[in-house]
């Protein structure tokens, strides 16, 4: 795939991205997502039937099909899509040329759109307005992706198309078993890989709720399967919740594919593990065996504090951030003394069959989640709660557990903001929520890093960038450092500091991280 | 400290968004949210009940309605010892909905269960084309089944509590003619000989 090389941070103030080196090798700094050249050798530039403005697209394959189908089914997708797409087209620019600076002021609001629908074309969920907009959009899609499946045996990964407007939009693509998926994005900053990654969360979510064998079954007995009616309104609405949040307020454990822990004394986190391993044995030696398979306590707001699990089985990244979606979701429940018991299919560990969650908050604002692969479970789990609470209670040692790390800001004047991430555990740490600017900024450094399928270019990597900003006075810099142990986003807010002195101030900082490292990451959690 | 504490194993029913989880919150917390979110298979939760002369302590299984999480009800209604039944009186669906489930209970129930049928929403009826179950057929089917009737309002707290106490009152009642050596209450207000013996004629009882 050919793109342009070229990107651009600023137009007006030419604020260049300064630099970009590789300590260890060579870093081949992709434009990526920032291209605004039609790549020529995959695209057909076609004036619509119906719409007298020059509309393009192009694919993110090139296609070796016959060059004049080809063109009748864009010249199809652009006039389709132009007469349904107004409505949500972001209008308010009319600069043609593709202004990056505007994506960090301008695109405040919602700026991607979710659509899930069957391998039959069904719709199951958009989060268009307009559902009829949608159906038809749908229609279209699903015929367009079917076309290069038959034609090229490929996933249709993405296309771009430009508005009259010189608005750039982008649709990508996940092809699931019975379920397609979609996003239009009309941000730049995201690359293909990483919005199908947050596809690939939301297909998570479905099968959840439904489980894959499920599914199999039900689109198997009959093809065009009304999905989006048989999923409950419980379940719409976490999809709604879950796809909003993707487009306006990402959260920094999906960004980072990773979970938080809550930042605490070793003490306070041995006191826990103990309890719930000493609990977890008395337990079995009444002969529960496996009724328990993974025990969580994490903070009120989903950080963790604590993991027991059997020592040959790991739970994946992203089952756990669904679990705490659904459980975000109850919370008002949970806080008056519910305890919820439900199952849920880990679709990363086993998409075939249903785990039984029970979840409880304690008084001491911990929320425990306990896993059974057992229906009938419920009453030896919560006894087994009970057990944990009661120590729990009588341990002064389990009271306010959130350790305030307050001098990293005097330490590291120049640092407004950082996140590390520990590979080995799948952790992150940050001193405070990025806000969505943030977050942009470090889309934009960790894609100059990482090739089209979101793999790191090389094993260690280093990239610097200049934004300029209008928010905030002067430039700020960022830092994105990947190594096989870590990962580190650093974003500065002093304009002359040098590039030595920068990574000097990278360096210190990951000292630091590792010198207090068992206070800010689960090392082992406690096995059986 | 009351020392004579029953425990009463109860369980909701009934079609999503009757009412359930708002009836536990009034119940509970004597309150009401006007959005609340759907519940996800079941909560589980306790409430303790001063009554006369002792407490009673109300095991609590709200269940999500949802079809998807049907499998699960037996393991609620198991051990129940009473079950609300819950209906929507503006949904002639939820109606049907809940004669289901009373079904489903004396089949497959422990034999003795208090069943409850309890029409939620009194408060959206502002005239009687509102309604859209006849309290007569809901009364009709309490009498057929041996159910408590009760139309409620979980938004306004109407005959809410009215439920739980009928239950408490009805539960001990039962136990006393049984093993449990009950004259702890109840005597006061006479009402022992009112209490109807065990209907054990229904049909669809497999007797075990
Ligand atoms: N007007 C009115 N609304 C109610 C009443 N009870 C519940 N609701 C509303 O109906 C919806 C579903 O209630 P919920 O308790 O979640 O139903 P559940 O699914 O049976 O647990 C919520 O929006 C409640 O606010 C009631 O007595 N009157
Ligand atoms: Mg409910």
């Amino acid at each position: 795939m050919r793109r342009s090389p070229s990107f651009q941070i600023s137009t007006k103030n030419s604020a260049k991205p300064t630099t970009s080196i590789d300590l260890t090798n060579h870093l081949s700094a992709r434009g990526g997502l920032f291209y605004q050249d039609i790549d020529t050798g995959t695209t057909a530039s076609i004036k619509a039937k119906n719409d007298p403005n020059l509309l393009a697209a192009t694919y993110d394959h090139s296609i070796s099909a016959d060059t004049d189908l080809n063109i009748d089914l864009q010249s199809l997708i652009t006039s389709e899509l132009n007469s349904l797409y107004p409505l949500t087209l972001n209008q308010e620019t009319s600069n043609k040329s593709a202004n990056t600076t505007k994506f960090i002021d301008e695109r405040g609001g919602k700026d991607k759109h979710f659509f899930v629908f069957t391998s039959a074309g069904k719709l199951v969920f958009s989060q268009w307005e307009n559902e009829n907009h949608a159906m038809g959009l749908t229609g279209i899609i699903h015929t367009v992706m079917n076309y290069f499946n038959i034609n090229d045996n490929t996933a249709m990964r993405q296309f771009t198309m430009y508005g009259k407007d010189g608005i750039m939009t982008r649709f990508v693509f996940l092809d699931k078993n019975h379920i397609k998926l979609m996003v239009q994005c009309n941000n730049n900053y995201e690359s293909t890989a990483q919005l199908q990654q947050q596809l690939d969360l939301v297909y998570s979510y479905i099968i959840s709720s439904v489980s894959q064998r499920n599914l199999n079954k039900l689109m198997l007995k009959r093809s065009n399967f009304d999905l989006q009616h048989y999923l409950t309104d419980l379940d719409q609405q976490l999809l709604k919740s879950l796809c909003e949040s993707l487009a306006t307020q990402p959260k920094l454990t999906w960004f980072a594919n990773s979970l938080e822990c809550l930042p605490m004394s070793p003490k306070k986190r041995n006191a826990i593990n103990s309890i719930l391993s000493t609990t977890y044995l008395d337990f079995n030696i009444s002969n529960h065996n496996g009724q328990i398979l993974y025990t969580l306590v994490t903070s009120l707001d989903m950080r963790l504090i604590s993991i027991l699990r059997p020592s040959n089985h790991t739970l994946h990244t992203m089952d756990l951030q669904i679990l705490f979606e659904v459980v975000r979701a109850q919370l008002t429940d949970l806080l008056l003394d519910k305890v919820l018991w439900f199952p849920i299919c880990f679709q990363k560990f086993n998409d075939n069959g249903f785990l039984y969650a029970l979840i409880k908050v304690l008084p001491n604002n911990t929320i425990m989640m306990v896993i059974s692969s057992q229906k009938n479970a419920f009453d030896i789990l919560n006894e087994f709660v009970r057990r944990i609470e009661d120590k729990m209670i009588d341990d002064n040692t389990c009271n306010n557990l959130e350790l305030q790390l307050l001098d990293w800001h005097k330490k590291f004047p120049y640092i407004n903001h950082f996140i590390y991430k520990m590979k080995r555990t799948v952790q992150i740490y940050t001193p405070s929520q990025p806000t969505n600017e943030m977050l942009q900024f470090y889309y934009h450094l960790k894609n100059l890093c990482e090739d089209d399928k979101g793999t790191n270019l090389n094993k260690s990597s280093v990239a610097m960038l200049k934004w300029k900003n209008d928010a905030t006075p002067g430039l700020l810099s960022g830092v994105y450092w990947a190594t096989e142990k870590f990962e580190l986003y650093i974003l500065l807010n002093d304009i002359n500091l040098s590039n030595q002195s920068i990574l000097k101030s990278a360096k210190l900082l990951i000292q630091h991280i590792r010198e207090i490292e068992s206070y800010l990451f689960i090392s082992r959690g406690v096995t059986f | 400290m009351n020392s004579n504490v029953t425990s009463i194993k109860l369980v909701l029913l009934g079609e999503a968004a009757v009412g359930k989880s708002s009836i536990v919150l009034r119940f509970v917390s004597n309150d009401f949210a006007e959005n609340k979110e759907p519940t996800i298979g079941a909560a589980f939760l306790t409430q303790r009940v001063n009554m006369a002369d002792h407490t009673i302590k109300f095991e609590i299984w709200d269940t999500a309605g949802q079809e998807r999480f049907a499998s699960l009800a037996p393991m609620y209604y198991r051990n129940a010892q009473a079950a609300l039944v819950v209906y929507d009186v503006t949904k002639p669906q939820s109606f049907i909905k809940a004669r289901h489930w009373v079904k489903e209970l004396h089949e497959q129930a422990s034999k003795g269960i208090v069943i409850a049928l309890v029409g939620n929403k009194m408060d959206l009826l502002e005239s009687e084309e509102d309604r859209k179950v006849a309290k007569e057929e809901a009364e009709k089917l309490s009498q057929e089944e041996n159910l408590l009737f009760f139309e409620t309002s979980a938004k306004t707290g109407d005959n809410v509590n009215e439920v739980f106490l009928a239950i408490g009152e009805k539960i001990p009642l039962k136990k006393s003619d049984g093993s449990n050596t009950d004259g702890l209450r109840g005597t006061e207000d006479g009402r022992i000989d009112l209490n109807k013996p065990d209907d054990t004629s229904n049909p669809n009882s497999c007797g075990c």
